[in-house]
């Protein structure tokens, strides 16, 4: 029993509360009534007691009749109230008590006092009667004794006398008795003479007494004590009414406690369950939130990645189950930071909305679209039955991305390049199959966008290769496996060379000499780009020092920079500048090389660090020029020094070929524009003299020298003038 | 979320069982325990007009009122039970013989054991208006008076243990008392009872009261005559009211002394002052009812007095100082034979 403290008390109230109930019941008002009564009977009954006792008294009533039944009806009175009074005082009251002994002991000597006083009166009644006859009957039979008549007479009227009031004349009627009992009388007058006197002595006797008596019995002494009871009883009854009002009052204040503590309660119950509900739905608001914050993007409400992991392992198990393949896509929005940059923040999160939004409307409700962050989605399609349903998923993608999106007063028109992993042909694993995705579709954008590529097995092979080359890069700075080459750049016109573009070597150890396009961008990658190309451009920088010094005063070394190392994290403009006034060099000794990529992603932190070099006297030079967007509003925007036109156009260069008017239309251009140009990858005499004749003002390539080693480059600076 | 707060009960379905019944337990016993308010009760009726009747002698009513007839009946089985004496020999009709004045026609009956009382038997018919009980007056009512026989040692030689113990081994008794009274065979219920049968012994209807009802033929002028002696020789002054006597105590002897005349005075003797202890009610006695009176005799408490010529003359010399005439004395006794009443609907 778990509530056996409650019980406990409910079990100890109920009692007293019952106590409480029978104490507060009033008297019994119909018993109250019936004693009241029967008390004011009383006091009647004792008057008409006492109005008998004189009637009596005066003759006036002839028998004690009256008296007998009023004496009885007094006594029944008496034994009524008492009984009365112990129902409503249930153990009796001390001073009604009091009262009532009182009373009962003035009543039975009144009632001893009635019946002697009946016994005398009767008597005196009689002897009244007998005085007067016997008198006449002595004085008929013996008229001749004078002093006996003489005596009889006094006596008679010394009797009426008395008996009128004049209580002095008792002592005369005692004589006169005296005298006629002293005198002697003949035989037969002896007995009626005795028996006159006998009744002279009655008379004179019971005269005062029964006056005596009926004074005694009609006094005020029991009447007085009648009204003292009723007196002592109305104030117990009054008494015993407020205690009854009493315990009332305190019912009441326990009915209203019980009623306030029930109120309490209830309101109490009412608050606590309201805040119990509300804590609870505040509880799982924050639970719902941290659960949706936890698996939701909140910016497209998609999955987040966590939750796409979560689904696709789930769907793994199923698909493993019941033999079923999956698909998962990874997409990237092509050039997405071109929108931020041109739009704003705004903008972009409105754009990757939509973009949520079309993509949701490509895959059916079973499958997920997330956002994995930035401009990346995944896409996980269940239930693949054919890998051709997969491609046209791909497809529609594609599609829809063609239309153009609504961003705000502006339509963008963007692309979209997605990577394609199949489970379990490509992998089992959550892991490597979003990594093969990832990878899927970096091989698209790398195919030139705006299309969708499969993972393969080639794919993979270059994956690990990169992973393993990424870790021996680690190591190759510090163990001297990088060394700077330098390419010639000659003047056309006259076949000088004062300048040279500074080339990074890798000499691995085990696979011989690795090319920079295929380490570069795994530099740029796993970031060790930065520390790489601050090398490159202190060793550049050394060399063109002493390149000055030696050779040309003019002589200037480009550097290739990648984007990454203009993440203003890195300042490297600020770096590169100190490092040069350091070493006393002007900015005219070192050229950047950028490429069209890094002008298309720039943002205004790139554009002021360009500007940065600009400013210094570094001039910066547009690499790969014609393979791009080649978007000639770059050249204006961003002040570039030099056109490097792409070795893709020199393959075919012949008179009258589209790549030479090509190459000429360039070079018009740049010059009108203040540029000078850079042909990269003259191979052959025709080629050069080609550029020369169309203007183009220097030219890099394998017809005048590969990329040497310092010592090399600077046997041929000597063999040239 | 679980909700700790020690004010409120757990209500599972026992708990609420146990409240339920427990509460449904106090209301009972409140009810049980609950006292009833009387309701009032018809006012009680005098047996007479106490101040009214002014003349000396007022017939007898026809009924006593308000009467329970059922205690009338246990109280006349009991009147005639001898298992109410300590030897199963007396009853109380033994002495008051119903069918002989409500005596037995002895100077002084005979009690168990063979032995005799003090005093000679007083009737119990109309002894429901005397103002009280035996000669001496020492009940005042007859519920008292019950009691008295039973426990005199020379009488009834009982006690009400005794009483009660043999009553209750007969399952008549326990049946009928249980259905008169609820707290069944008591003293009180016994004195009750019998008293209640006594108070019903009433013998209206005598010629005499027919006289005072209005019929003047009802007595011969010869008994009228004996009834105007009555009244004036003084007779009337102690023998009054509704019993013609039986309302007073009086002394034996107001104008000679009776006893010293007699002699061998006896406690029986001195009435009245056996009670009180004051002299003043030495010898005194209650002066008995006339009714019926010439079927008690012998007459005075000592049963001296074998006839009512004796008695009226005894009365005549020791309380009115005076030899009444023979001839007066047959007249009076003429009058007195009148007060001959009728018990259930016959002559006594």
């Amino acid at each position: 029993m778990k509530n056996i403290k409650q019980i406990m008390v409910v079990l100890l109230i109920s009692p007293l509360l019952i106590m409480l109930f029978l104490k507060a019941r009033a008297p019994d008002p119909i018993t109250h009534h019936e004693i009241l009564s029967n008390l004011y009977k009383l006091q009647s009954m004792n008057s008409e007691i006492d109005l008998l006792t004189l009637k009596l008294r005066y003759r006036l009533q002839s028998n004690y009749d009256g008296m007998v039944l009023a004496v009885k009806e007094l006594v029944r009175l008496q034994s009524e109230i008492k009984v009365g009074e112990n129902a409503i005082f249930h153990k009796g009251d001390k001073e009604i008590d009091q009262a009532f002994e009182q009373l009962d002991s003035a009543v039975a000597q009144k009632i001893d006092m009635i019946d002697r006083f009946k016994s005398y009166n009767a008597v005196l009644k009689n002897s009244f009667y007998y005085f007067p006859r016997l008198i006449e009957d002595i004085q008929r039979e013996y008229p001749s004794n004078r002093t006996l008549q003489n005596n009889l007479q006094s006596l008679m009227h010394d009797l009426l006398l008395q008996h009128m009031g004049h209580s002095e004349s008792t002592v005369l009627v005692e004589n006169d008795i005296r005298k006629i009992e002293a005198a002697a009388y003949p035989e037969h007058l002896l007995e009626n003479i005795q028996s006159l006197l006998q009744h002279a002595k009655y008379i004179v006797a019971y005269e005062n007494k029964t006056t005596q008596m009926v004074q005694e019995i009609t006094s005020i002494t029991t009447q007085d004590l009648i009204r003292n009871l009723i007196f002592v009883y109305e104030k117990s009854f009054n008494t015993a009414f407020q205690t009854a009002n009493y315990y009332n009052f305190i019912i009441f204040l326990a009915a209203f406690l019980l009623f306030s503590y029930a109120a309490y309660s209830f309101f109490r119950l009412r608050d606590s369950t309201k805040d119990l509900h509300d804590t609870y739905a505040q509880m799982e608001h924050q639970k719902f939130a941290m659960e949706y914050q936890a698996n939701f993007d909140p910016l497209t409400l998609l999955p987040n990645r966590r939750l796409l992991r979560d689904r696709l392992a789930q769907e793994i198990k199923l698909a493993n189950r019941n033999n079923l393949q999956l698909a998962v896509m990874f997409l990237d929005i092509d050039n997405f930071r071109d929108i931020n940059d041109t739009l704003g923040h705004d903008m972009g999160d409105l754009l990757l909305k939509q973009v949520a939004q079309r993509l949701s409307g490509c895959v059916s409700e079973a499958d997920t679209v997330a956002r994995m962050g930035g401009d990346e989605f995944t896409i996980l399609l269940g239930k693949v039955e054919s890998p051709g349903s997969v491609e046209r998923t791909a497809q529609d993608i594609l599609h829809k991305f063609a239309l153009p999106f609504q961003l705000g007063n502006e339509a963008a028109y963007i692309s979209a390049s997605i990577g394609i992993t199949l489970y379990p042909t490509d992998s089992t694993d959550v892991d490597i199959l979003l990594q093969n995705a990832d990878q899927a579709m970096y091989a698209a954008k790398s195919q030139g966008r705006n299309r969708f590529s499969y993972f393969t097995a080639v794919m993979q092979e270059a994956a690990q290769r990169r992973m393993r080359l990424a870790s021996d890069l680690r190591g190759a700075l510090a163990d001297h496996q990088l060394h700077v080459y330098y390419q010639p750049i000659v003047e056309l016109a006259t076949g000088h060379v004062y300048k040279a573009e500074a080339l990074i070597h890798w000499q691995h150890p085990t696979r011989g000499l690795i090319s920079p396009t295929d380490f570069i961008p795994l530099a740029e990658e796993t970031g060790m780009i930065v520390d790489i190309g601050n090398w490159v451009f202190r060793e550049a920088a050394q060399q063109a020092a002493q390149w000055r010094g030696s050779h040309h005063t003019d002589f200037q070394i480009s550097v290739n920079l990648s984007p990454a190392q203009l993440h203003s994290d890195h300042h490297t403009p600020a770096l590169w500048l100190d490092h040069l006034q350091k070493m006393g060099l002007p900015g005219q000794s070192i050229v950047v090389e950028i490429t069209e990529g890094l002008l298309l992603d720039a943002s205004v932190a790139v554009t002021d660090q360009l500007l940065d070099f600009r400013d210094a006297g570094i001039e910066v030079s547009l690499d790969d020029f014609g393979t791009g967007y080649s978007s000639l509003s770059y050249l204006k925007k961003f002040h570039i020094d030099y056109l490097k036109i792409d070795q893709s156009f020199l393959h075919n260069l012949a008179p009258g070929s589209d790549d030479m008017a090509l190459c000429e239309a360039i070079i018009v251009m740049a010059h009108k524009l203040g540029l000078r140009v850079i042909a990269e990858g003259v191979e052959n005499n025709e080629q050069r003299s080609l550029l020369a004749a169309a203007g183009c003002d220097y030219g890099q390539g394998h017809f005048f020298s590969k990329a040497l080693p310092p010592e090399e480059f600077e046997t041929l600076l000597q063999n040239k003038p | 979320m679980e909700f700790k707060n020690k004010f409120y009960l757990r209500l599972t379905d026992r708990t609420t069982a146990i409240l339920l019944a427990y509460f449904g337990a106090i209301v009972l016993l409140a009810w049980v325990l609950w006292p009833e308010y009387r309701q009032p009760s018809p006012p009680k009726k005098y047996l007479a007009d106490f101040s009214v009747s002014s003349g000396a002698i007022s017939p007898l009513p026809d009924t006593i009122p308000d009467l329970d007839s059922r205690k009338i009946t246990l109280g006349k089985m009991l009147f005639h039970e001898p298992r109410l004496s300590h030897d199963n020999t007396i009853a109380c009709s033994s002495c008051h013989q119903l069918e002989h004045g409500g005596v037995d026609g002895t100077k002084l009956s005979g009690g168990i054991k063979g032995q005799l009382a003090q005093i000679n038997t007083p009737t119990v018919y109309n002894s429901v208006f005397n103002f009280r009980q035996f000669w001496n007056g020492r009940a005042a009512t007859l519920q008292e008076q019950v009691a008295g026989p039973i426990h005199n040692p020379v009488e009834m030689g009982s006690n009400w243990n005794e009483v009660i113990a043999k009553l209750k081994h007969d399952p008549a008794y326990v049946t009928i008392f249980n259905k008169i009274y609820s707290s069944g065979i008591t003293p009180e219920n016994i004195a009750d009872s019998i008293a209640t049968f006594v108070s019903s012994l009433i013998t209206p209807n005598s010629r005499f009261d027919k006289f005072l009802k209005g019929d003047a033929h009802a007595i011969t002028p010869y008994e009228l005559s004996g009834y105007v002696n009555f009244k004036n020789y003084g007779c009337i002054s102690c023998h009054q009211g509704i019993n013609i006597g039986g309302n007073l105590y009086e002394k034996l002897g107001v104008m000679r002394d009776y006893f010293k005349d007699r002699g061998n005075v006896t406690d029986a003797d001195l009435g009245h002052y056996s009670i009180t202890g004051n002299p003043e009610d030495l010898h005194k006695f209650k002066v008995p009812s006339l009714r019926n009176i010439a079927l008690t005799a012998p007459y005075l408490h000592d049963g001296t007095a074998r006839n009512l010529e004796q008695v009226v003359l005894i009365m005549g010399k020791y309380q009115l100082g005076i030899a009444i005439p023979a001839e007066d004395v047959a007249k009076i006794v003429a009058f007195l034979r009148t007060l001959t009443g009728e018990y259930d609907g016959r002559p006594l």
